[in-house]
C-alpha cells in the first residue's frame, strides 16, 4: 500500500499549498474566466459569496456587462451575463438568501435560443456546491489554477499593450453591419413571449420581497434602433411590463459602442455614472 | 449514469462492498450484473429491456453453438441468424432515421411509419453491446474456447445466460467500450478476492482517466464550442487552427479518459480490460495510427470484417477496396450520419494511398519521421472536422475561413485554452516517447497526486462523453 499512500500525500500537500496561495496571495483579482460560462459563474459566485449585501444589482446580458459597476455605486453589483439574459440574473437573486434594495433590469431579447443560463444555475446551485465546496475559497471557479494562469497572462498582455479608449472605426463599421444583420431577424415570438412572462413572474416575486425594480434600455447605436428585433423589444416590454406598473430608468445621452450594442469600456464607466445620477434623482443613494 | 457523478460513486462504493463480502462470494457475477443494469437503466429504465433482449438473443445463440449444434450447416445457420439479429437491432435503432432522411422526401418524412422511424430514440451504448454480442456469436461459431476452466458449469443454461449477461453488460465498458471480445473476457469470470486487486494499476488508470476527462476534455469542450457554425466564421485563422488541434486533443482526452476509467474500474473488480489507446498521436503512418487509436474497435473490424473480406491476401486492388469498405463502415458505426461515413472513407482512402505508395511500413530517419508524424497528425486532426461539424458543407465553410477570414478576430481564451490543456495531451505522449531510462519514474506518485489535485480544483463543466452518442 506504499504507492497509494505516496499519491495521497502528494495530493494533500498540493491542495494545502494551493490553499495557502489562494488565502494569502489572492492570485486572481479580476473577474476573469476561461470561457463565457466560467466568466458568468465567477461573477455569480462573487455576488453570492462575497457581495450578497449589495444594495443595487444590475441584471442583463453581455450588453449590460459592459457597464462599470463601480461607477454606478460602491455597493452595486453587475450581473450582466455573457451569452445570456436578465432572467438568469433574476433567478440568481430570487434563489439567494439576501435581496438587494434596487434591481436594474436590462430590456432586451438576446440569447433566447442558445442561452447558457440553465447550465450556470445548475452549477452554482448544485447541492455539493452550496453545501460543501462553497465553504472554501479554494474551490471558487476564479481560483482554478488554469483560470489564475489565464488571468495572469491576460493582464500581462494588457500591461504590455493597454486597450485604447479610441474606437477602431473600420472594425466598428464591419461589426455594426453584422449586428444590424443579426438584429434584422425578429426573435421567435413564442420564445420571446415565454421569456417575458417568466421574467415578469420572477420580478413580481422579487417586488413582493421588497425589491424596487427599474427597467432600463442600454444605449445602442442609431442604426440598431430601427431594426426589427429592437422594435420587438420595445413592443414586447411595453405590453408585458406597462410603464405605469413597471417604472423605467431613462438615461439620456450618446454613447459609443464597438459593434452597435456593446459599450466601449470607458463608455461603460460614463453610462454607469449616468445611471448613478438617475438613481440619485429618484432618491436612491448607496452607503459607502 | 456518468462516471463523474455522485450517483455513480455511491453505486460503485456499494457494489464494491457487497462484491468482496466473503459470504456473498458466490453472487459476485450477479452483483456486478445487477449494478450494471442499474447503471444502464438509471436515466431510462425502459432501455434495460432492449439490453436484456440483446443479451438473451446472444446467450441463446452462443449456447446453441457451444453445446447443441453439431453439423456445420446448422452451426453456420445459427451463427448467421445471431449476427443478423444483432445487426438488425443496431440497424433499426441506429440507422432507420438516417435511411428515412436520405430516401424519403422531406414532405412525406413526417407522416406515417416514416415519422415513427425518424423519431426512434438511440439507445445509449447500442453500438458497443451489439458488437460484443457479435463477438460472442462468432467466437462460439469458430469454436474458440470462451469458458474458464470451470468444470463445465456453463453447460447449465441459466449460468450460461448469467455469464453472458455479465460479459455484455459489465458496467465499466458497457456504454463506450473498450469493446471486449468474448474469448478475452469470459475466461476471466472466476471468483475474485480483495487481496487480488492490482491497486497500483487501478489507481493509476482511474486518476489519469478522470484527469483526462474532467480536466482536459471538459475544459477543452468549452473552448471548442466555437467550432460550430456560425461561430467559427467570426474567428481569425490562427484561432481556427487552434480549434482544430483543440478538438483533436479533446476527443482523445475524452475517449482515452473514459477507457482508462473503465480499465481502472475493471481492476477494482478483478477484471483486465484491453488497452484502447496506445499514444495514437505519435503515429507516423495511418496504418500505425489505427493500431493505436480505439484499438478494441480496429481489432474488432480487422478480425470480424477485414480478414473475412480477404484482408490483404486478395491482390492489391481488392486490398485497397477492403480498406475503404471497412473504414467506411467503421465511420458509419460511429454515427448515423453521412458525415461519419465521409470521415471513415477519408481514412480508408488515406490508408489505401499510403499502402499504394509503400509508406505504411513506418520509415524511420530524423527529418522523414518528423514530416510523416506531422502529416499524419494534421490529416487526422482535419478529419475530425467531419466528426464535429454536421455536414460536409460546413466543413468546406470552415476550410474557406481557414484560408482567409478578413477582419475576423483571434480569441485569446481559445488560444490559451488549447495551449494549456493541449499541453497535457502532448506531455502524455512525450512521456511515452522518452526512452525508459530517462523517464522520471520516481515522480509518478507525485505526478498522480498533482493530477488528483487538479481533478478536484480544475475540472471543467461536466459534459457527456463524446462516444456516448455512438
Amino acid at each position: 500500500m506504499r504507492f497509494p499512500l505516496q499519491v495521497l500525500l502528494a495530493f494533500v500537500a498540493t491542495l494545502g499549498l494551493w490553499s495557502v496561495v489562494v488565502h494569502w496571495g489572492e492570485p486572481n483579482r479580476e473577474l476573469f474566466g476561461q470561457n463565457f460560462l466560467q466568466r458568468n459563474v465567477i461573477r455569480v459566485e462573487e455576488y453570492l459569496r462575497h457581495r450578497a449585501d449589495a444594495e443595487v444589482v444590475l441584471i442583463g446580458s453581455s450588453i449590460s456587462e459592459r457597464i462599470d459597476e463601480a461607477s454606478v455605486g460602491p455597493r452595486c453589483v453587475n450581473l450582466g451575463l455573457v451569452k445570456d439574459h436578465a432572467l438568469t440574473g433574476a433567478r440568481v437573486i430570487a434563489a439567494g438568501h439576501t435581496k438587494p434594495r434596487v434591481l436594474l433590469v436590462e430590456m432586451g431579447l438576446t440569447n433566447l435560443e442558445d442561452g447558457i443560463g440553465d447550465e450556470l444555475l445548475a452549477k452554482v446551485f448544485a447541492f455539493d456546491e452550496v453545501h460543501l465546496w462553497s465553504k472554501w475559497r479554494l474551490f471558487e471557479d476564479r481560483y482554478q489554477p488554469s483560470t489564475v494562469l489565464f488571468a495572469t497572462l491576460k493582464s500581462a498582455a494588457e500591461r504590455a499593450r493597454p486597450p485604447t479608449a479610441e474606437r477602431d472605426e473600420e472594425g466598428f463599421e464591419r461589426w455594426l453591419r453584422r449586428t444590424v444583420e443579426l438584429y434584422a431577424q425578429r426573435p421567435d415570438p413564442s420564445l420571446a413571449g415565454d421569456y417575458a412572462r417568466e421574467l415578469r413572474r420572477v420580478l413580481s416575486e422579487l417586488r413582493t420581497a421588497g425589491v424596487r425594480v427599474w427597467l432600463f434600455a442600454p444605449p445602442v447605436d442609431a442604426a440598431i434602433l430601427a431594426t426589427p428585433r429592437q422594435q420587438e423589444v420595445s413592443q414586447l416590454f411595453d405590453s408585458a411590463f406597462p410603464p405605469t406598473e413597471w417604472p423605467r430608468l431613462v438615461v439620456p445621452g450618446e454613447y459609443h459602442t464597438d459593434d452597435g450594442v456593446h459599450l466601449l469600456r470607458p463608455e461603460g464607466k460614463r453610462f454607469g455614472a449616468a445611471l448613478r445620477s438617475a438613481l440619485a434623482a429618484r432618491g436612491v443613494t448607496q452607503t459607502d | 449514469m456518468l462516471f463523474n457523478s455522485y450517483v455513480f460513486l455511491a453505486l460503485l462504493v456499494v457494489t464494491f462492498g457487497v462484491y468482496y463480502v466473503p459470504a456473498l462470494a458466490r453472487f459476485q457475477v450477479f452483483t456486478l450484473l445487477l449494478a450494471s443494469l442499474i447503471f444502464y437503466g438509471y436515466t431510462q429504465p425502459d432501455l434495460v429491456i432492449l439490453l436484456l433482449v440483446s443479451i438473451t438473443i446472444n446467450a441463446g445463440t452462443g449456447y446453441l453453438l457451444e453445446y447443441v449444434c453439431v453439423t456445420p450447416r446448422t452451426r453456420w445457420l445459427t451463427a448467421a441468424a445471431g449476427v443478423a439479429a444483432n445487426l438488425a437491432i443496431l440497424g433499426f435503432f441506429k440507422y432507420a432515421a438516417l435511411l428515412v432522411r436520405t430516401f424519403v422526401p422531406a414532405a412525406q418524412a413526417e407522416q406515417g411509419i416514416a415519422a415513427q422511424l425518424l423519431h426512434i430514440p438511440l439507445p445509449i451504448g447500442i453500438s458497443f453491446f451489439t458488437f460484443q454480442g457479435i463477438s460472442l456469436v462468432v467466437d462460439a461459431y469458430r469454436g474458440i474456447r470462451t469458458a474458464s476452466d470451470d468444470g463445465g458449469r456453463r453447460r447449465h443454461l441459466g449460468i450460461y445466460w448469467l455469464d453472458i449477461a455479465f460479459f455484455i453488460s459489465f458496467f465499466p465498458q458497457l456504454i463506450a467500450g473498450p469493446i471486449v471480445k468474448a474469448h478475452e473476457f469470459l475466461p476471466q469470470v472466476t471468483r475474485k478476492f480483495l487481496h487480488g486487486i492490482q491497486w497500483n494499476l487501478a489507481i493509476q488508470n482511474l486518476i489519469l482517466g478522470y484527469f483526462m476527462k474532467m480536466v482536459v476534455a471538459d475544459n477543452l469542450k468549452d473552448q471548442t464550442a466555437w467550432l460550430a457554425y456560425p461561430f467559427f466564421t467570426e474567428l481569425a485563422p490562427p484561432t481556427l487552427v487552434a480549434l482544430l488541434f483543440g478538438y483533436s486533443f479533446q476527443i482523445f482526452a475524452d475517449f482515452a479518459g473514459y477507457s482508462l476509467i473503465a480499465i481502472g474500474l475493471g481492476h477494482l473488480f478483478g477484471y483486465t480490460l484491453p488497452m484502447n489507446f496506445n499514444f495514437p498521436y505519435i503515429a507516423r503512418s495511418f496504418s500505425e495510427f489505427w493500431t493505436r487509436w480505439h484499438i478494441s474497435l480496429s481489432s474488432f473490424l480487422r478480425e470480424y470484417l477485414y480478414i473475412p473480406l480477404g484482408g490483404n491476401r486478395v491482390g492489391a486492388a481488392r486490398t485497397y477496396l477492403n480498406l475503404i469498405i471497412v473504414m467506411g463502415l467503421g465511420g458509419l458505426w460511429h454515427g448515423a450520419g453521412w458525415n461519419y461515413a465521409v470521415w471513415g472513407l477519408f481514412h480508408g482512402g488515406l490508408l489505401a494511398v499510403e499502402r499504394l505508395l509503400g509508406f505504411n511500413r513506418g520509415r524511420t530517419g530524423g527529418v522523414w519521421s518528423v514530416f510523416s508524424w506531422g502529416w499524419v497528425f494534421l490529416s487526422v486532426s482535419f478529419a475530425w472536422l467531419f466528426f464535429k461539424l454536421p455536414s460536409v458543407t460546413q466543413v468546406m465553410q470552415f476550410c474557406s475561413c481557414l484560408l482567409g477570414n478578413g477582419g475576423a478576430r483571434n480569441n485569446f481564451s481559445v488560444l490559451m485554452g488549447v495551449a494549456v490543456f493541449g499541453a497535457f495531451v502532448v506531455a502524455y505522449h512525450v512521456w511515452h516517447v522518452l526512452p525508459e531510462r530517462r523517464r522520471p519514474v520516481m515522480l509518478i506518485p507525485a505526478i498522480l497526486g498533482v493530477l488528483a489535485f487538479l481533478i478536484v480544483t480544475n475540472s471543467g463543466t461536466p459534459g457527456e462523453f463524446i462516444y456516448f452518442q455512438f
